[in-house]
């Protein structure tokens, strides 16, 4: 999740499920966990047995919000202002963990004084208007104090640069930034961030968020007890933080508050990033993503990475363990290309292809389309066609490719857009494919949950008549197009033909050689690698996925996944923290909380001796969990010997430390987050001169359409519920769900219902300039009209599982009038705060 | 052998109907393959009422209070009487109390007289047509037989379901009821532990009774003693006897077949065993 | 992979047989049962898997009977859920097989797709294909897009990509087909590689 990777320096979950029973604090914001995650509840309702609070904010009363100790409502758009009035009120009530805050954050760091922000305008320094952007953002830096280079003597840490085999690349310099551990100089990020923030006043926040000004404090006054060192605070985000405009500034926020309170690294802590899906960890570690190559590496791009040498020294850091990112680099592409991969081809480093340094994400697709580029698309269990934003304009575009291939179990509403309702199939020209597939027990391999734990799942049964799983279906059209291009040639016939492919095993495809190949191997023998240190620069290791290394690696058993730690299934609990070390893989290295340096103080005691993750005795590490910091050495000869507590609890970013202040390009849209109003809004920015975030995605395209307050003033969100999937290709699929939750609605106040005319189950349409949906009304005293600045603003909410395609429930798509705008640095659509008007049909 | 019982608390209940799901589920009851056939019922709740394909149903009902809303939920199934008048009404020998408590309906038994139904004070089992029987819980004997959980109670993903003998249930709700209550829920109630003669699923109402739609003070309808007096008499000729007097309380719940025999009825049973 | 499973045997007293089993597959022990009578799991193999749906990663043991699923339930073993699903983890049994609703009998979900299928230009409606027909007219329109638009170099730099083809999914896929499939699309230069965590 970007927004963390800037903060902590990775990006995924920091803690887990089982974890939360050691909340003394629960805060659900942006998640409506009992719902989207039932499981969750267990562990809430076990820290909650132990005296822990839950806290649930959320526009609207949600079964989450029923089983709360505290509810607060909030407008959608607005968490920016309500984690501003938090810090503030940390910050003015002294409440933050001083020697955490001291010590394992950039707070004491000094910034390049010409950094400002004005509220004027809105804006940090360093804005383009041509570009609209903040470019390099040069402002957004540390003062420098001094450099050291890289060590790269026979002995030094770098030696491992100058091996043969390694690919030539000028070692850094790591620049150590300049401090004032007094925390006083204006210029240092403590001062900045307690002067960006005394705007964000109870008085203001509850005017921009519509939150009672008493029940603001009273979620401020609970979270922030977890500042008491002792005292652990977790927060629960999904979908409802991130589908913003400014999402990952939302994840910022969050990130803020748990440094401040000493809250990350923590058992009990955390920022808890509620991932959507099954496996959307899992694929985004495999980087099916654009922007990234699997492991958390960027995908070249052309102005900046014209061969591998380039890629290495601008993507590799001066400091922390990304230093090592030659070796994952290196490992991936001799996974790729095999023996075709070589020093002298740059290890077929120009066989990745190259951005062009442009957005190529989810919204950018339709837009290519309609701009003739894209002409052919492969869907693998996604619907966009009810998925997508604005998916009225994302249907209309599939019909203008050449082809469409759906992989599915059903025919989704994207299989069989070209005869959607009103829709005359004789006049798209598109040809479809729909290929059955397997589900997740007719087939085998892994997943990974939110909190990192990789497992294995067995296959049950066999698929249905000739469905087939994905993998078989990509085996075989890997092997089609090679043999394509081996005998017609084409475009860079080597690309394809050159590919490392050993995944078969008597001429079926083999998921266990696969994972042998996520996991890494030394080339030579074939041996699986214990853990990623043992990945090399040199060409001698193949690794598909760096951070997974070490989840398949018996070499006793290399066919049987029951064996390899990602099948384990002990049930051991050091320390009783829910840890479970056995169970499974939790990558990176089976670490279960990350950051955990910082669950205990600069002489490495825990904070609390009965959430122990890591202790120092004196001579050694005492460990619950695998640290998360160079804890000790171990000599050539095997030779043990233990690391003394440093302050490195943030390995993973070049200065050590968490971060208040993002620096560099971390972030898009600024250093620290900021109000800005939600792309379509009611309201005006009262906190600066700029109405929305200035570097939001998409804002101009034609296909937006944007809805003017004028003519729809209620505020409309976005949502699951517990009964569906996302776009219900499943649960509409299975009759038992069909039933639990039959159709699709709208809930809205009993305010505006009285305003409309409208009664519960009426029939009504939910419309915008993007469309016009109708629905059943559910009128409830679960939403209520919010005092925005002196004015009414109402709110209504959908959920979004319900189409047109096969199953026992169909109903309106909720996307037809979400806005096709994106979050600055993800580009993740705005989902969760547009404009709609409502009328009874 | 100890009795035994499921206790629910509704205070820790996320109504998320993985209860309601997995019974049906574990007892093989199917929903409707039509398209859109399910009715809306203007909330969260799945269907209106148990039927003879849903044997537990997580209700939901909504109020605002002065201090914020109150969002009930309540798991509708069969409670398990300790003097269970289904039992005492029906006319084929088809239901009968376990001896940890568990109150059975044998459907192989069953003709489908409905008259279950109507002697129930809360109306749980219900007629499942295309088998032509009564259908309701049975509190997974099978399942607790083989040592498991019921169903329902092992998927509660948020243990608001715990089952087990019904003395530490009872001391569990009792010790439940005094946390509420010292957190602030002064309405709390534990229903279950007297009601028809002590039941067999206890359930803690967090806002009271009523508002989780549970009957104060249940009784056996009125004319429980007319039952009791036909009682001796069993299958076909009870029901024809039934039929014959029109009882008043019969005619809500559309009782018109009298053409149904034993013999009809387990040869339709055993269509369903090849199955 | 027969030694990742167990089956419940009908003997009485098979104890000691499945307790053996269960050390040497990993598999649950909670659901250990004295299989002593005749009930709805006799003489299943059970396997586990992790729901499809949230990300909580809960685990799930399936059942399965000469080739048809009989059973699927929470995995009391699991330190995550403990034997726990929701109502759509409870459901996963109907993502193959669900009960007819009059006659009660077991079958595969109907509405299941089962054979590869073709929607020609402005044809009405699906024509079924075999598979072979299906890669290979799939493999030659990728390959004709991708040959029409590849981008071999740009501004002097090598850039080998093609933009004319995108692709949407792997959180629905397990990890490893996650990885074959962006290895697949970028060994075709795809830069246009999404999946639903941006949305």
């Amino acid at each position: 999740m970007a927004g963390l990777g800037p903060s902590f320096g990775r990006g995924a979950m920091t803690n887990h499920f089982s974890d939360f029973k050691n909340a003394d604090v629960i805060w659900a914001m942006g998640s409506n966990n009992a719902e989207n995650h039932p499981v969750s509840m267990a562990w809430v309702q076990e820290a909650r047995a132990k005296g822990g609070k839950y806290i649930v904010c959320d526009p609207r009363f949600t079964r989450s919000a029923a089983l709360a100790d505290i509810y607060a409502p909030l407008r959608s758009g607005t968490d920016i202002a309500f984690f501003g009035g938090l810090m503030k009120y940390i910050i003015d009530n002294e409440l933050w963990q001083k020697e955490y805050v001291e010590n394992y954050t950039n707070a004491t760091f000094l910034v390049n004084p010409d950094f400002a922000f004005d509220d004027a305008t809105g804006l940090f320094s360093g804005w383009d208007e041509d570009t609209n952007s903040y470019g390099t953002s040069d402002t957004w830096k540390y003062q420098i104090d001094s450099e050291e280079p890289w060590d790269i003597s026979e002995t030094g840490p770098f030696a491992w640069t100058q091996a043969p085999g390694v690919p030539a690349f000028a070692p850094k310099v790591n620049a150590i930034a300049k401090k004032d551990p007094t925390m006083q100089d204006p210029d240092c990020v403590w001062q900045l961030m307690k002067k960006h923030y005394e705007r964000y006043t109870p008085e203001m926040v509850s005017k921009v968020t519509g939150c009672p000004e008493d029940k603001l404090l009273e979620v401020y006054e609970v979270f922030a007890s977890t500042g008491a060192p002792e005292r652990s605070g977790t927060i629960l985000y999904a979908m409802g933080q991130t589908q913003h405009t400014y999402g990952s500034q939302n994840v910022r926020a969050m990130a803020m508050i748990q440094l401040l309170l000493g809250n990350v690294g923590v058992a009990g802590g955390g920022i808890n990033a509620l991932r959507g899906e099954a496996n959307v960890q899992g694929s985004t570690d495999m980087g099916v993503l654009f922007h990234i190559i699997p492991g958390y590496m960027p995908t070249p791009v052309a102005t900046k990475h014209a061969n591998l040498t380039a890629w290495i020294e601008a993507e590799t850091p001066a400091a922390s363990y990304w230093t090592n990112r030659p070796k994952f680099m290196v490992s991936y592409l001799k996974e790729l290309y095999g023996d075709f991969a070589t020093l002298e081809n740059d290890y077929a480093f120009d066989m990745l292809p190259k951005l062009d340094g442009t957005n190529h994400s989810h919204i950018a697709v339709f837009e290519a389309i309609n701009n003739d580029i894209i002409k052919g698309v492969m869907c693998w269990g996604q619907n966009p066609a009810v998925g997508g934003p604005n998916s009225v304009f994302e249907r209309e575009m599939l019909g203008k490719l050449d082809w469409l291939v759906a992989v599915d179990l059903w025919e989704t509403e994207t299989a069989s857009f070209w005869k959607a309702p009103g829709v005359d199939p004789s006049a798209i020209q598109t040809e479809v494919f729909m290929l059955p597939a397997a589900c997740h027990y007719e087939k085998q391999g892994t997943v990974s949950n939110s909190g990192r734990w990789i497992q294995w799942r067995y296959k049950a049964v066999e698929p249905p008549g000739e469905a087939l799983d994905d993998l078989e279906m990509i085996h075989e059209l890997y092997h089609k197009l090679k043999e394509m291009y081996e005998a017609d040639g084409g475009a860079n016939p080597e690309q394809i033909t050159k590919l490392n492919w050993p995944y078969e095993t008597d001429g079926k495809a083999d998921i266990t050689k696969v994972a042998h190949a996520l996991n890494g191997y030394t080339i030579a023998t074939g041996e699986l690698l214990p853990n990623f240190p043992a990945l090399k620069a040199d060409g001698t290791t193949a690794c598909g996925c760096w951070i997974y290394s070490g989840y398949y690696n018996n070499n006793d058993a290399k066919d049987d996944p029951s064996q390899q730690p990602t099948g384990s299934r002990g049930k051991d609990d050091p320390g009783g923290l829910g840890l479970y070390p056995k169970w499974a893989f939790s990558w990176p290295v089976n670490r279960r909380i990350v950051y955990n340096r910082a669950s205990a103080d600069v002489n490495g005691k825990p904070w609390n001796p009965e959430r122990m993750l890591v202790e120092w005795d004196g001579t050694q590490w005492q460990r619950n969990d695998v640290p998360d910091f160079g804890f000790q050495v171990v000599a050539p000869d095997g030779t043990i010997t233990p690391t003394p507590p440093g302050k490195t609890a943030f390995i993973m970013n070049p200065e050590g430390t968490g971060r208040f202040f993002a620096i560099g390009t971390g972030m898009k849209d600024g250093p620290f987050p900021e109000h800005y109003e939600p792309f379509e809004t009611p309201a005006r920015n009262l906190f600066n001169g700029r109405q929305n975030n200035p570097a939001l995605t998409f804002g101009s395209a034609e296909s937006v359409k944007p809805s003017d307050p004028e003519k729809y003033p209620i505020v409309c969100t976005t949502y699951r519920v517990t009964e569906h999937w996302q776009t219900g290709g499943l649960t509409r699929n299975i009759p038992w769900l069909a039933e639990a939750m039959p159709a699709m609605f709208v809930e809205m106040s009993e305010e505006l219902a009285t305003e409309k005319g409208i009664a519960n189950k009426d029939r009504v349409k939910v419309f915008n300039e993007r469309g016009s949906i109708e629905m059943y009304a559910i009128v409830t005293p679960r939403f209520k009209p919010f005092d925005i600045d002196g004015q009414t603003v109402h709110q209504v909410g959908m959920p979004w599982h319900w189409g047109y395609g096969s199953g026992h429930a169909t109903g309106a798509i909720a996307n037809d009038i979400t806005p096709n705008v994106g979050d600055a640095n993800t580009s993740i659509p705005e989902y969760k705060a547009f404009l709609v008007n409502v009328e009874k049909v | 052998m100890a009795e035994n019982a499921i206790l629910y608390d509704a205070s820790k209940c996320s109504a998320c109907k993985g209860c309601q799901v997995q019974c049906k589920q574990w007892n093989m009851m199917p929903s409707s393959l039509g398209k859109d056939e399910n009715e809306f019922t203007g909330s969260y709740q799945s269907m209106p009422d148990l039927n003879g394909d849903t044997r537990l149903l997580i209700e939901f009902r909504e109020e605002a209070k002065a201090n914020g809303i109150e969002w009930a939920f309540s798991r509708r199934a069969c409670f398990h009487c300790a003097e269970p008048t289904c039992m005492e009404v029906c006319p084929a020998g088809a239901i009968s109390k376990l001896d940890d408590g568990t109150v059975k309906l044998d459907n192989t038994k069953c003709v489908g007289c409905k008259y279950c139904t109507a002697a129930c004070p809360f109306e749980v089992p219900k007629y499942r047509e295309a088998f032509n029987v009564s259908n309701k819980c049975t509190l997974c004997d099978d399942r607790v037989a083989q040592g498991r959980e019921p169903a329902c109670v092992q998927t509660c993903p948020a243990a608001a379901l715990t089952f087990g003998p019904r003395e530490d249930m009872l001391a569990a709700a009792k010790t439940r009821l005094d946390e509420l209550k010292a957190e602030g829920f002064d309405k709390a109630e534990l229903y279950g532990e007297t009601e028809m003669g002590g039941m067999h699923s206890l359930f803690i109402a967090p806002f009271g009774l009523e508002a989780h739609g549970l009957v104060r003070d249940p009784k056996k309808p009125d004319a429980i003693a007319l039952f009791a007096l036909i009682k001796p008499l069993t299958g076909i000729a009870a029901a024809a006897v039934f039929g014959g007097l029109g009882l008043s309380f019969l005619t809500g719940i559309g009782y018109s077949r009298d053409e149904i025999t034993l013999d009809s009825a387990s040869a339709h049973d055993d269509a369903k065993e090849e199955n | 992979m027969g030694i990742t499973r167990r089956s419940f045997l009908k003997l009485t007293g098979a104890a000691f047989a499945t307790s053996v089993m269960y050390e040497f597959t990993g598999q649950s022990q909670a659901m250990a049962a004295d299989a002593s009578q005749e009930w709805k799991l006799v003489d299943v193999t059970e396997t586990s898997t992790i729901c499809c749906y949230c990300s909580g990663g809960c685990g799930t043991i399936c059942s399965a009977r000469d080739g048809e699923l009989i059973n699927v339930e929470g995995d009391p073993d699991h330190p995550i859920n403990r034997g726990g699903l929701c109502s759509k983890g409870s459901s996963q049994f109907g993502v193959n097989s669900i009960y007819d609703d009059v006659t009660g009998e077991r079958m595969i979900n109907p509405n299941r797709v089962q054979k590869p299928m073709v929607r020609r230009a402005g044809a009405t409606d699906w024509e079924e294909i075999s598979w072979e027909q299906a890669f290979d007219e799939i493999a030659k329109r990728i390959k004709e897009t991708r040959d029409a638009n590849y981008i071999g170099e740009a501004d002097g730099v090598t850039v080998n990509r093609c933009e004319a083809i995108a692709s949407f999914g792997a959180a629905a896929l397990d990890n490893e087909e996650g990885y074959a499939l962006q290895k697949l699309c970028r060994a075709l230069g795809m830069t246009y590689i999404e999946h639903q965590a941006r949305i």
